[in-house]
């Protein structure tokens, strides 16, 4: 037997034992809130168990089978924090818990597709600009008359017939695919100095036109769907790519500085944006505290009456937050879990993020790094912008808690994204891929699509 | 690029280890600050009434209150089953209304937060029925009831403890209020009845006993006499001219005896008679210092630390008394600026029952899980030290000369020493006197010390309050066995 292939069934078998415990609590939890309210196990409580398993086992041999080589944290991390996403809804939103499951069924599936159906993830490498332009696309679709729907002051939704979409969480995965591809091929052009500024290497100006570029992108979305959160998740994608392709620090100063120009202009013209800053700053503020900064005093004192173990799940008052299930859950698993729950969920976060660079820096195409660099981005600064933004680390803006936030879009973009993540581990930990997929067709050799090897 | 890609892993871990950090400070330190935060009562107020909120009991096993289930959103409706008579001890919680008393001072046993947290207490809280704690009290009811009975609706106050434990025993004054109205679900009516209390020109939320003050009168000469055989001004066997009056200093004022009665002779004599010319005089002579130093030593001018929430009692401060020499003398019979509450007085005598040590005040007893196994006791703590033990004894035996030969002979029990002092209070609105009595029983051992007030009760202290006071001490003697 190969080296390659102990290493791989050394993984997957790894992945199987840290999965038990993943199943064990996500088929619990669900039954536990239930059991809060009743003392009476609902009868389908087995049958809620039996698939809960059998989808991530499903799961598990899909990647046994499709990308062997892959890292075995993927998996029971997302899996976990699905679980604990889906214990949420049934515990916030009862009547949403089986449009929310099913939901995680469309994930589960898209996430096997990209496994079957990608059997090398530079081939996104040729649909640059198509996933650029359907990217900026989808991210503007909801100015569109007709479709575009503004929900919580923010427009970025879009109703087709009987589906209400977020188009901003897809197209984060398709911008993504564009900001890696494009800066990839103009990353040696990009990291050329021209002068310097002390220790910094300053490139040629006209260089700062991708940043402008994207900028200007952000700033529309933040001006015409009033959608803080998106814009700010965009723009740090971006700008992390940037760095990574390029490693020139002046890139981030100047992105750092048009951001906060940006932030300034919007606080300056967006009542709300005011008023988020106003609640960060004195959420507390016996004249706001019942009107405008009520939600974000709420998100607090749940945080308080959760303490340090919890009141425990089903037995706090979290409903208590407005928007609880969606943008706040957050603050419902520090009220119910306790800052152990709440800390042990920032740490799963924590470790999908390390295990997704780990595959960047182990990635042996430039392509790929700046892949899975954005994806781990995307994530990370997404979690963080509403965990911080409900625990008043930094002011709220309104965006979805990756795995656990109810929500339909979001579930299955971050299960595209994990899927994705995979794909490129499995290749950069097994070598050639192909072995596995569909098609069996011949590896491609790494040079042959990016000309070199990091 | 790899070493990009690790700045990047720095900076984005840093980003959630100050989302760890500032989520441990929110739930680990600055929670009790937000829980206590008053924006957020409707969030302690839906807690609070999502769990069944434990008894109090008194502590001959007469439940004071209690949750009783009910089919609305609140789920538990208190019950107070011996109404006004406790109300002043057990207080009131309801939403509208908030809480007070020993339903505020044990909330949080009676809630249940204070049990520690084990395994078991985990699997009973899932099980979702588990009721708070009990609070058993240090209040016998019987005692109460005696007290209640003797004022027999008159405005006033007793007070009564142990005096080695500072366990109060009794605590009762009139007018007083029935806490069920208060706790009612209906919003409206327990608004009202708020309300109506609240507005009531009696003030009959008011708990006298241990929220108001009073002047203290001849009882406050325990104290008087404290600070004169410490400061070595008189011995009990000093001798006093025995004279109708005395004038006093920088003014035409006079001092003068209670009916202008002649008075005086030793210490005790003048003890015994109540001889307010002598402790004017042994006021003047003991200086301001010494008498707000001795008054400050027995509790006056202290925060009292009772979990029920008593007020301060007034000594006037020792400037004043430089400026002022007739308050000086006033303040050595307890008029004048001079005004305790009963509590504060019960606590006088209770310092020369316990050989000079003042007992920390305490109503609660004990918390016990819903099973009955003991999570707490409230320890016996000294307060105050008043004065030496000598000095102690030689005020007891003055006191034990009141009840036996003097103004306190209406105290007197059969086959129990007393030891009491009366006061009879001028209180400065005309009127009836305040009748005052403090004491404690029995003397060569004391396990009961009493304060009675009698509001412009219509006569002297040994006469209109001194009976209640020996049937006070005799039901509390009689119940400790």
């Amino acid at each position: 037997m190969s080296a390659p292939a102990t290493l791989a069934r050394r993984n997957r078998n790894r992945e199987l034992a840290l999965l038990v415990g993943a199943i064990a609590l996500s088929a619990a939890v669900p039954v536990l809130v239930k059991a809060a309210d009743s003392p009476d196990i609902p009868s389908d409580t087995w049958a809620f168990m039996a698939l809960t398993a059998a989808l991530f086992i499903g799961l598990h041999l899909a990647i046994r089978r499709f990308a062997p080589n892959a890292s075995p944290i993927f998996l029971p991390v997302t899996g976990l924090l699905v679980g604990i996403g889906y214990a949420m809804v049934v515990r916030l939103d009862p009547a949403q818990s089986a449009y929310q499951g099913m939901w995680i069924l469309v994930g589960v599936a898209a996430f096997v597709a990209v496994l079957v159906l990608l059997p090398d993830y530079r081939i996104l490498d040729r649909f640059r600009y198509t996933a650029g332009f359907v990217g900026l696309a989808l991210l503007l679709l909801p100015l569109v008359p007709g479709i575009g729907r503004t929900i919580n002051g923010s427009r970025i939704w879009v109703r087709l017939g009987p589906l209400a979409f977020q188009p901003g969480e897809i197209a984060k995965i398709l911008l993504v695919i564009f900001f890696a591809s494009f800066l990839n091929e103009r990353r040696e052009l990009l990291a050329i100095p021209t002068r310097r500024l002390g220790p910094l290497g300053i490139p040629d100006l006209k260089h700062f036109g991708p940043i402008l570029a994207v900028w200007g992108i952000t700033l529309a979305v933040l001006m015409f769907e009033k959608d803080l959160g998106s814009s700010l998740l965009i723009f740090s994608i971006f700008l992390a790519i940037l760095y990574v392709a390029t490693s020139r620090a002046a890139y981030v100063i100047v992105g750092l500085a048009l951001f906060g120009l940006g932030a300034f202009v919007a606080y300056q013209i967006f009542g709300h944006v005011q008023t988020r800053v106003a609640g960060w700053l004195d959420p507390l503020n016996p004249a706001t505290v019942s009107g405008e900064t009520y939600q974000i005093a709420q998100s607090l004192f749940a945080l308080a009456a959760g303490g340090l173990f919890g009141t425990g799940l089903g037995l706090g008052s979290p409903k208590r937050i407005p928007e609880v299930a969606t943008d706040f859950v957050f603050s419902a698993v520090g009220e119910e879990l306790g800052l152990i729950g709440a800390i042990g969920v920032i740490l799963l976060y924590v470790g999908l993020i390390g295990t997704a660079l780990r595959t960047a820096l182990r990635c042996p195409d430039t392509f790929g790094k700046l892949l899975a660099v954005g994806f781990t981005t995307a994530i990370a600064v997404q979690s963080f912008i509403i965990i911080g933004g409900v625990t008043r680390l930094i002011p709220l803006t309104g965006i979805t808690l990756p795995f656990i936030s109810r929500g339909g879009s979001s579930v299955v973009s971050n299960f595209v994204i994990v899927g994705l993540l995979v794909v490129i581990s499995d290749q950069s930990m097994g070598g050639p891929r192909g072995r596995g997929t569909l098609w069996r067709r011949k590896p491609i050799p790494v040079q042959a699509l990016t000309g070199d090897a990091a | 690029m790899n070493s990009a890609i690790r700045h990047l892993a720095v900076v984005l871990v840093s980003l959630f280890v100050l989302l760890i950090l500032n989520l441990s400070w929110i739930q680990g330190i600055d929670a009790n600050a937000l829980n206590d935060h008053p924006a957020n009562a409707g969030r302690t107020i839906q807690r609070e009434y999502a769990r069944e909120r434990g008894p109090l009991v008194s502590s001959d096993g007469v439940t004071l209150a209690e949750s009783i289930p009910t089919r609305d959103d609140l789920r538990f409706l208190r019950r107070y089953p011996l109404g006004a008579l406790t109300g002043q001890v057990t207080g009131y919680v309801s939403v509208q209304n908030g809480s007070d008393m020993a339903e505020r001072a044990f909330g949080d046993e009676l809630l249940g937060s204070e049990a520690p947290v084990t395994p078991s207490s985990i699997l009973d809280r899932l099980e979702g029925d588990l009721p708070g704690d009990t609070v058993e009290l240090t209040v016998d009811t019987r005692v109460q009831k005696v007290a209640a009975d003797r004022l027999d609706g008159r405005a006033g106050s007793v007070v009564a403890l142990d005096p080695r434990t500072g366990a109060v025993l009794a605590l009762y004054s009139n007018p007083t209020f029935d806490p069920n109205p208060l706790a009612a679900h209906d919003a409206k009516a327990a608004g009202a009845a708020f309300e109506r209390l609240n507005e009531d020109p009696d003030k009959p939320l008011l708990p006298r006993a241990y929220r108001e003050i009073f002047p203290p009168g001849s009882t406050f000469k325990i104290i008087t006499t404290t600070a004169a055989l410490t400061s070595g001004v008189a011995t009990p066997d000093t001798t006093f001219p025995v004279e109708r009056e005395i004038s006093l200093p920088q003014t035409n004022l006079t001092l003068s005896n209670f009916e202008n009665e002649r008075c005086g002779g030793t210490l005790v004599q003048s003890f015994t008679k109540s001889c307010n010319t002598v402790f004017g005089s042994l006021a003047l002579q003991i200086g301001p210092e010494k008498m707000a130093a001795t008054a400050s030593g027995d509790g006056f001018e202290q925060p009292v630390p009772f979990s029920l929430r008593a007020v301060q009692s007034n000594y006037p401060d020792v400037a004043e008394l430089e400026r002022n020499k007739p308050e000086l003398a006033f303040s050595g019979i307890g008029q004048g600026n001079v005004a305790a509450t009963p509590l504060e007085m019960c606590l006088t005598a209770a310092a020369i029952a316990n050989g000079g040590v003042i007992m920390t005040p305490q109503v609660g007893k004990v918390v016990r899980d819903p099973k009955g196994s003991v999570i707490s006791t409230f320890a016996p703590r000294p307060w105050l030290t008043a004065t030496d033990p000598q000095t102690a004894a030689a005020v007891k035996a003055m006191m034990v000369s009141v009840v036996q030969q003097g103004t306190g002979r209406p105290a007197a029990i059969d086959g129990v020493q007393v030891a009491g002092k009366s006061g009879t209070a001028q209180t400065g609105r005309g009127g009836e006197p305040h009748a005052w009595f403090v004491a404690f029983a029995p003397a060569e051992a004391p396990r009961v010390a009493v304060a009675v007030l009698v509001e412009e009760g219509g006569g002297t202290g040994g006469t209109v309050a001194g009976p209640i006071a020996a049937d006070v001490m005799e039901k509390a003697l009689e119940v400790s066995g």
